[in-house]
Order: C-alpha cells, then structure tokens, then sequence
C-alpha cells in the first residue's frame, strides 16, 4: 500500500466571491488549504485561471470534480479526462477526488449526484473504471461517498461495505463526507457511527463538513447552511477513527463571508485540537 | 457491461427527465415516507438546479421578463435541450437561439437579443487568453506591407449585429433603471463584447466600426477595409478613419495578431 497524501490541516472550497479578500489579506489567513471545483477551472482563460495562478502560488490545492460519472454505464468521457488532467498538470494537486455516483447516460448530463445499488456488478464496474481513470491520470484518486434519498431493492450490501471494497479493489483513496454519512443515515435510518466504523482507516485523505437542509421526511445536501452540531459530533468520532485527516468546509450556495466559515473551521480545529495530539496536528503541511 | 446496472440508469434518467415513474418499484425507502416522494427529490433537482443555472447565466433577461414567464421558458429549454455537457457552464449557451425560435419571438424578438448579449460577455469572461497585438507590433510593420496586413481578432471577441433595442434595455437592466419599451430599430446596430485586462467590455459601434470589425473577422485586408470604408463615408478620409479604428482596437486589447500577407 502506498503512502498516503500529507495531512494537510484545515481547509477551504475556493468560491470566487472570497477570491479578492484571499489576496488582498493584509495578515496570514488561517486556512492551510483549498480545495477547487475541478469544473470551475476547466475553460480557457480569463479571471478563474488567473485567479487560481495566485491562489496556488500560497496554498496547496487539491482538485474536486462532479462531472467524472465513474459509476455511470456510459464510456467515459474522455475529454472531460484530459481537460481534467491538463487541469491538473497546471494546479499540481495533492490529490483529485471525484463522487460515488452517476449523472447521467447516453450523451445526457442531469448535472446531480445519483446513486446506484450496492450490488456486485456496480461493484466490478465502478472499481474498473476508476482504475481505468488513475491509469489515464497516473494518479491514484480519491472517491467521495454522496448523499442519497432512495436506495434500491437490488442492493445486496449495505453502503459502506460497498464503499470500502471499491476502495480496496480499486486501489484509490476515499474522500469521506461527514455530512453525507450523516444525511444518508438520516434518510435510509442507518446508525452513521457504524458507517463510519466500517471505513478503512488507511484509504481516507479527506473529510468533507458541510451543511443540509430538512425537506418533508427527508435530509437534502445542499451545502447551503452551516455544518450541523450533529455533523461536528460525527467528525469528532470520525477524528477518533481516522486520526489526522485533511479537513474542509464545503460551502456551494448561499455563500457566507470568509469570516463565517473561517469560524466553522475554527470549530473543526479545537474539535481535532480535543481529539488529536499536538504532534499529530503538527504535521500539517 | 454491467447490464442490470445500465438498464437500471437508463429507466432513472427517463423518469427524471420526463417526471415518470418506471423506477420506483425498484426504491426502497424507510416507512416514514414513500417511493414517489423520495424520487421526487431529484426530479424536482433536476429542472430547478438547470432553471437556477439559466437565471444566473440570463439575470438581466430574467429581470426583463419577471419571474414567471423566466421560469416558463427556462422549463421549456431545460425540457428541449438537456444538457450534453459535463460542465454546466455551457449548459445554457443554446438559450439566446431558443428564445430567438420559439413562438414569442415573432411578438418579442428583443428577448432573444438581450440573452445574446449576456451570453456573449459571459463567452468573454472565461475565453481563451490569447496574446494581445500592441500599437509597438504596428509600426514595427513595414509600410510597404501594410495594404496586405490582416487582423486576428482576440478569442473573446462576439461581434452582434441587433434588430431592437436591446443594448440600451440590457444597459438599464444592469444599472437597475426602468428600461425603454422594446422597439425595432431602423438600422441593426452593432456591439462589440470582449475581454480588456481581464474585464468584460462591451460597446456599442457605429455602422462604419461595425462593418469593419465583420470584415477584419472575415479575414479582408487593410486595404478592403480602407475601400468599403470609403463606400461608407467621405473615401478621402478613410484611410485615416481605419488606422483610426485599429488604434483604438489595439488599445483596447481587441487584435490578438497582426498577420502579414505572404
């Protein structure tokens, strides 16, 4: 097994409405790192490049897309592949992580996170794909768990048996959302301390914190509402589990000041700060 | 092939896309709720994700037209063109020629315009960044070879060729002023959208201007543009006016190449 990416402490998704007030900080920002939508940067000029070019020049970067579609039946795009790679010949990234998920077949994009059933054949098919993407990248990557509303009646394992078999067939890292674990929980009434329990320590890079609205007997991920006390409690646990694990607030609508969420990283430190030793978070990069 | 799989995604999209049912025998759901509610979250994400993408790509014509005739349209593109492409960035670059075909455009034809004025500084914002031809690259041409020069216009230029008022109304939009009433001009009137130092222009051009920036697109020398200069205003000044022009465009980061006939 090969050596995990560095524990890159705390980070941030880069939203163009904090670009300004990232450059022009007259003091050290306390963000360690940022993480990009792989998508955002994936054009051929103007300000998203320029402004990345400064960004990346202070803070390491790691790459998120949600257009990979590794669990759909569809080939795989090799396009959106080599512009995600040339992307990432650019950035530099520590890593690049994509979703569990599907969206969309036959030439259509519905632009959402599906989810599959938890069966053998989606598991041989998802766990080749992503082999056939970290050939063509040359890199291992990391796969992140989605938030669902259904699962299906094919299903023949639970979700995170699933989720820690792909990342052991397939050899690549997991990005493990604390958010969704919680959410999923909800929706499908799960204990999400066991799913937690049932991922393997070694394959995870990063945790995602994010928030979720309350639809009609339902949980939606809409990474429009600050993380939840009861998400922070399950990164408390997951923190116990996994150790030092790179660590972000995922923020895509409704987007606060910088300030607000520096605050909700502020909360996953001294959380990490109670739960991890100093050395431990010495060791960020 | 995972065969069950793909059959599986096949039936989930089609419901998705035409608010069908076909899957929901196959969900399972806690008792607290049903099938239908839970697929219906994503078929609900689905149109109002694309409709929230085109009012952010399209806000002055949303603005133009209200709410509910937005959301109208919007559903209506969202219903005739899905989105091809990975990134959703482009998933709206076909609305100004919906607008332009669909039945309103005959009784409306200024909506469509204001759309493709907005597409084309959004084209602007994100196109590729190609060098910029600098009044220097000029006069370090010789004379003899300046009748023969043509102009590569920079990748984010969009060069609109209007039938209405839809710059002065899309102009009023932007500032939050009450726009004029929607009217058909005399003559087209162009405008000239591209990217300056990273920020998005745009202008609207005299006939003459106009004329030669469709020119310089289509690859005409400095000499054709002097002679239909001259077809257009005094022909003893036009020279004068076409240096006149491209001094202003190379100021403006308008050319990204001078080309010197071979």
């Amino acid at each position: 097994m090969v050596e995990k990416p560095p524990f890159l402490g705390f980070g941030l998704g880069l939203r163009p409405q904090h670009y300004t007030e990232i450059l022009e900080a007259t003091s050290e920002l306390p963000i360690d790192w940022f993480e990009i939508i792989s998508e955002n940067y994936m054009v051929e000029g103007g300000r998203p490049l320029k402004m990345l070019d400064q960004i990346m020049e202070r803070y390491p970067l790691v790459m998120h897309g949600v257009s990979m579609s590794i669990a759909s039946t569809a080939p795989l795009n090799m396009d959106y592949l080599t512009r995600l790679k040339t992307l990432a010949d650019r950035v530099n990234p520590k890593w690049i992580s994509d979703h569990l998920c599907w969206t969309g077949v036959h030439g259509v994009n519905l632009h959402d996170l599906l989810p599959i059933p938890y069966t053998e054949e989606a598991l041989n098919h998802v766990a080749s794909r992503i082999e056939q993407v970290q050939d063509f990248l040359g890199r291992r990557i990391a796969i992140e768990n989605v938030s669902s509303y259904i699962e299906f009646e094919e299903s023949e394992m639970d979700e995170w048996t699933f989720v820690a078999e792909i990342a052991k067939r397939a050899d690549c890292w997991l990005l493990l959302d604390v958010n969704n674990v919680f959410v999923s929980g909800q929706n499908h009434q799960f204990d999400d301390g066991n799913f937690i329990d049932q991922i393997p320590v070694e394959r995870v890079v990063q945790f995602h914190l994010a928030g979720h609205s309350e639809g009609d007997d339902v949980l939606i991920d809409t990474h429009d509402q600050p993380v939840c006390d009861e998400v922070f409690d399950l990164y408390e646990k997951a923190l116990r589990r996994f150790g030092p694990v790179s660590t972000m607030i995922e923020r895509d609508d409704n987007i606060p000041p910088l300030a607000e969420l520096l605050d909700e990283l502020n909360r996953a430190r001294h959380i990490a700060s109670g739960v991890l030793s100093h050395e431990q978070l010495e060791t960020a990069a | 092939m995972a065969k069950k799989l793909a059959e599986l995604q096949s039936q989930m999209q089609s419901d998705i896309l035409k608010r069908t049912d076909g899957t929901l025998p196959r969900i399972s759901v806690p008792e607290n709720t049903t099938a239908e509610k839970r697929f219906g979250v994503y078929q609900f994400a689905y149109l109002s994700r694309l409709i929230e993408i085109l009012s952010g790509d399209y806000e002055n014509t949303w603005k133009f037209v209200g709410d509910e005739q937005f959301y109208q349209l919007a559903a209506q593109y969202v219903e005739a063109s899905p989105s091809n492409h990975p990134n959703v960035r482009w998933f709206g670059r076909y609305f100004p020629k919906f607008l332009s075909d669909h039945e309103s455009a005959g009784a409306h034809p200024v909506l469509a315009e204001i759309a493709a004025i907005e597409k084309a500084i959004e084209d602007a914002f994100d196109a590729s960044n190609d060098d910029v031809a600098t009044m220097d690259d000029l006069a370090a041409i010789p004379p003899e070879l300046v009748t023969g020069l043509t102009f590569k216009l920079h990748s984010s230029c969009c060069l609109l060729k209007q039938q209405t008022n839809a710059l002065a109304i899309y102009m009023a939009l932007v500032e939050d002023e009450t726009p004029e009433q929607p009217e058909n001009l005399d003559e087209p009137l162009y405008t000239l959208a591209w990217r300056n130092n990273m920020m998005c222009q745009y202008r609207p051009l005299n006939a003459e201007e106009g004329m030669l920036i469709d020119l310089v697109q289509q690859g005409q020398s400095f000499a054709t543009l002097c002679e239909m200069a001259a077809t257009m205003q005094d022909a003893d000044t036009a020279a004068a006016r076409v240096a006149g022009h491209i001094t202003g465009w190379l100021q403006s980061e308008i050319i990204s190449e001078l080309v010197i006939a071979k």
